[in-house]
C-alpha cells in the first residue's frame, strides 16, 4: 500500500514555500510530486509600478538570503539594456558583498543539513562561524541583509577601508575554521556511509531539469556564472570553480564546504586590490529596450529579464531564482530512496528548506496522522546513530 | 565572442529565423515563427548543447510574446529566442517534451498571462491558488482581477 507523505507548504524561515507529496511504500519513495506558488507576492508585477532605480529594493526582498544576488543580476540587466559602463571600485565591492552572502548562507546550509543528521555539533559550529559573517555585512553595509548597495550603474555606498584590517582578521579566523569543519566532514566514516551515493542527480538528469549551483557542480557539471559570464570584479581576482562528479548528497556538502575557502579568498583579494575611486556613474536615464543580467547566488544562476519602453519605470521584469531549476530535480534524486533519507536529499539543493516541523506522514487509508515533521527528522537522526553503532564509533 | 556562434545559428536555423539582432557580444535574440518553434529549440537545446535558463512571457502592444532563454556557458552568450502572436487567446507550442526544465515556467506563464502551450504534459495551475477565478490572468496590462469574485471550490 503506498502512502502519502506531504511535506510543506508553508516554511516561514524560506523564500519559497513548497509542497512535497512523497509517495511512500514501506520505507521507500516511489513518487514525489511538488507544489509551489504558496507565497506568490507579484513581485514581477510590483516591479511594473516602481522606478528603474527603485525596484533593486524590491528585488532584494525576494529572498531572506540572497538579498546581493537578486539585485546584482537586476542592475546587471538593466546594464546590458542601457550599455552602461560601471566603475571598477564598484564592481569590487558588488563581490565583495555577494561573496559575504555566500559564505553565510553556505554556512546556514551546513548547520542545517548537520541538524538533519543529528549532527548537532556541526549545527552549532556552522552557526557561530557564520555569525562574525553577518557582523561585517552589518559593519560594511549598516544591514546583516538587506544591503542595499546595489545601484543601477554603481553601488549606493563606499566600504570604510578603516574597517579592513579587522575585516581580514577575521577572514583569516574563518579559514581556519572552515578548514576544520572541511576535514570533520570529509575525514567522518559515519558521514561517508551515510551520504555517499545517496539522491543521485545524474549529469544528464542535472542538464534535462536545468540545474544549478552547487546541485550541478556536485554532478561533474562545473558551470559557474562568475566563470562563464564575468561580473562584478570575478574576472579581475584569481579563483577556482568548485565542482565533484560524484553526484549525490555528499558531493553537494563538499562542493558547499569548499566554496565557502573559495569565497574567503576572493574577498581577501578583493579588499587588497580595491583601489579609491568612483562609485557610481550617474546614470540619468534608461532608454527603450530590452536587457538580461545573470549572477551566481549561492544556490545557483539567478536570472532577470528587464524591458523599457523608455519611460522610468520597467514595463516587463522577469526574475528566475535557481531554486525554480533546482526543486523539481527532486523527482530525479528521491524516487527509490529511503524516507529515512528524503529529509537529506530535499535539503541538499538548499531550497532553504528549513521549518520541518511542518512535515507529517498521513496514512492514506485513514487520513490520520502517522508521523510528525519531529518524529521524521528523529527518524533520519537515529539512521546516523544506527551506522555510527554499527561502525563501532 | 558571439560571432561564431551567431554564424553557427544562422546555418542551422536558416530559413526558420524571421528576425536575428546581436545586442553585443553577450546577448543575442532570434526570432522564429511560433510553428518551428520545437525545431528551432531541439536544434538549440539538443544539436547546440544550450543550457535552458527560463522563459518571458509577456503582453505586448499588439498581442502576446514568449522568449525562452538559452545559456551558452562556454561561449559567454546568452540567447533569447522569441515567438509572438497577435491573438487575443494566445497558445504556443510547449517545449517541456524536449526540456524536463520548462514544465514550471509554462504552468506559470499559463497562470500569469493566459498563455496555452500545447502539448504540455501536465497543464496544472502553479502559483494561482485553487479559488482564483479562471479568466483572470495578473500578468497582463491594468488590473485584471478588479470586479472578478473567487471561485467556489
Amino acid at each position: 500500500m503506498t502512502t502519502i507523505v506531504p511535506i510543506g507548504p508553508f516554511h516561514p524561515l524560506l523564500e519559497e514555500p513548497e509542497l512535497f507529496r512523497l509517495h511512500v511504500d514501506g520505507e521507500t519513495v516511489v513518487d514525489i510530486e511538488v507544489e509551489i506558488g504558496w507565497n506568490h507576492r507579484g513581485i514581477e508585477k510590483i516591479c511594473e509600478t516602481k522606478t528603474f532605480d527603485q525596484v533593486p529594493f524590491v528585488v532584494e526582498r525576494i529572498c531572506g538570503i540572497c538579498s546581493a544576488c537578486h539585485p546584482t543580476a537586476y542592475v546587471q540587466a538593466v546594464e546590458d539594456l542601457a550599455d552602461i559602463e560601471v566603475p571598477e571600485r564598484a564592481l569590487y565591492i558588488r563581490s565583495v558583498i555577494t561573496e559575504l552572502e555566500r559564505l553565510h548562507s553556505h554556512l546556514l546550509w551546513l548547520g542545517l543539513a548537520g541538524h538533519f543528521l543529528g549532527y548537532n555539533t556541526v549545527f552549532m559550529w556552522a552557526w557561530k562561524y557564520r555569525e562574525p559573517v553577518l557582523d561585517i555585512c552589518e559593519e560594511l553595509t549598516g544591514n546583516r541583509n538587506n544591503y542595499a548597495m546595489l545601484k543601477v550603474g554603481g553601488v549606493r555606498r563606499d566600504l570604510d577601508e578603516s574597517l579592513f584590517p579587522s575585516v581580514l582578521e577575521r577572514m583569516d579566523d574563518l579559514d581556519k575554521h572552515l578548514n576544520m569543519l572541511v576535514g570533520a566532514v570529509t575525514d567522518d566514516p559515519v558521514l561517508h556511509a551515510r551520504l555517499k551515493g545517496v539522491g543521485i542527480l545524474t549529469p544528464e538528469a542535472a542538464r534535462a531539469y536545468g540545474a544549478l549551483g552547487p546541485t550541478v557542480r556536485a554532478s561533474g557539471i562545473p558551470i559557474d556564472v562568475r566563470r562563464d559570464h564575468p561580473y562584478a570584479a570575478y574576472d579581475l581576482v584569481d579563483w577556482d570553480v568548485i565542482s565533484v562528479d560524484s553526484c549525490d548528497v555528499y558531493g553537494r556538502a563538499v562542493v558547499r564546504l569548499l566554496e565557502c575557502l573559495e569565497s574567503v579568498k576572493i574577498i581577501r583579494r578583493c579588499l587588497d586590490q580595491m583601489r579609491p575611486g568612483e562609485i557610481d556613474s550617474g546614470v540619468k536615464e534608461i532608454p527603450p529596450g530590452e536587457g538580461i543580467g545573470h549572477a551566481e547566488a549561492p544556490r545557483g544562476e539567478t536570472f532577470h529579464y528587464v524591458r523599457s519602453d523608455g519611460t522610468n519605470r520597467p514595463i516587463r521584469h522577469k526574475a528566475r531564482a535557481p531554486t525554480y531549476m533546482n526543486l523539481p530535480t527532486c523527482r530525479a534524486t528521491t524516487v527509490g530512496e529511503s524516507i529515512t533519507d528524503a529529509t537529506i536529499i530535499l535539503a541538499s539543493v538548499d531550497p532553504c528548506y528549513s521549518c520541518t516541523e511542518r512535515m507529517g506522514v498521513y496514512d492514506a487509508s485513514t487520513g490520520q496522522k502517522a508521523l510528525d515533521g519531529k518524529q521524521l527528522i528523529k527518524l533520519s537522526q537515529e539512521k546516523t546513530r544506527q551506522l555510527r553503532e554499527e561502525m563501532g564509533e | 565572442m558571439s560571432e561564431k556562434l551567431v554564424h553557427d545559428l544562422t546555418a542551422r536555423l536558416g530559413a526558420m529565423i524571421r528576425e536575428l539582432s546581436v545586442k553585443n557580444e553577450r546577448r543575442v535574440y532570434v526570432e522564429v515563427a511560433p510553428d518551428d518553434l520545437r525545431q528551432a529549440v531541439r536544434v538549440i537545446f539538443e544539436e547546440m548543447g544550450a543550457r535552458y535558463a527560463t522563459a518571458t512571457g509577456m503582453q505586448v502592444q499588439d498581442g502576446f510574446e514568449v522568449l525562452h532563454h538559452f545559456v551558452f556557458d562556454s561561449q559567454r552568450v546568452v540567447v533569447s529566442l522569441r515567438v509572438s502572436t497577435e491573438s487575443e487567446e494566445p497558445e504556443f507550442d510547449s517545449i517541456t517534451p524536449l526540456i524536463t526544465g520548462a514544465e514550471f515556467i509554462e504552468r506559470e506563464m499559463r497562470d500569469l498571462l493566459g498563455i496555452q502551450f500545447k502539448g504540455h504534459p501536465n497543464p496544472k495551475r502553479l502559483i494561482l491558488s485553487d479559488d482564483w477565478p479562471d479568466d483572470v490572468y495578473p500578468l497582463r496590462r491594468g488590473r485584471p482581477w478588479e470586479g472578478k469574485v473567487r471561485k467556489q471550490v
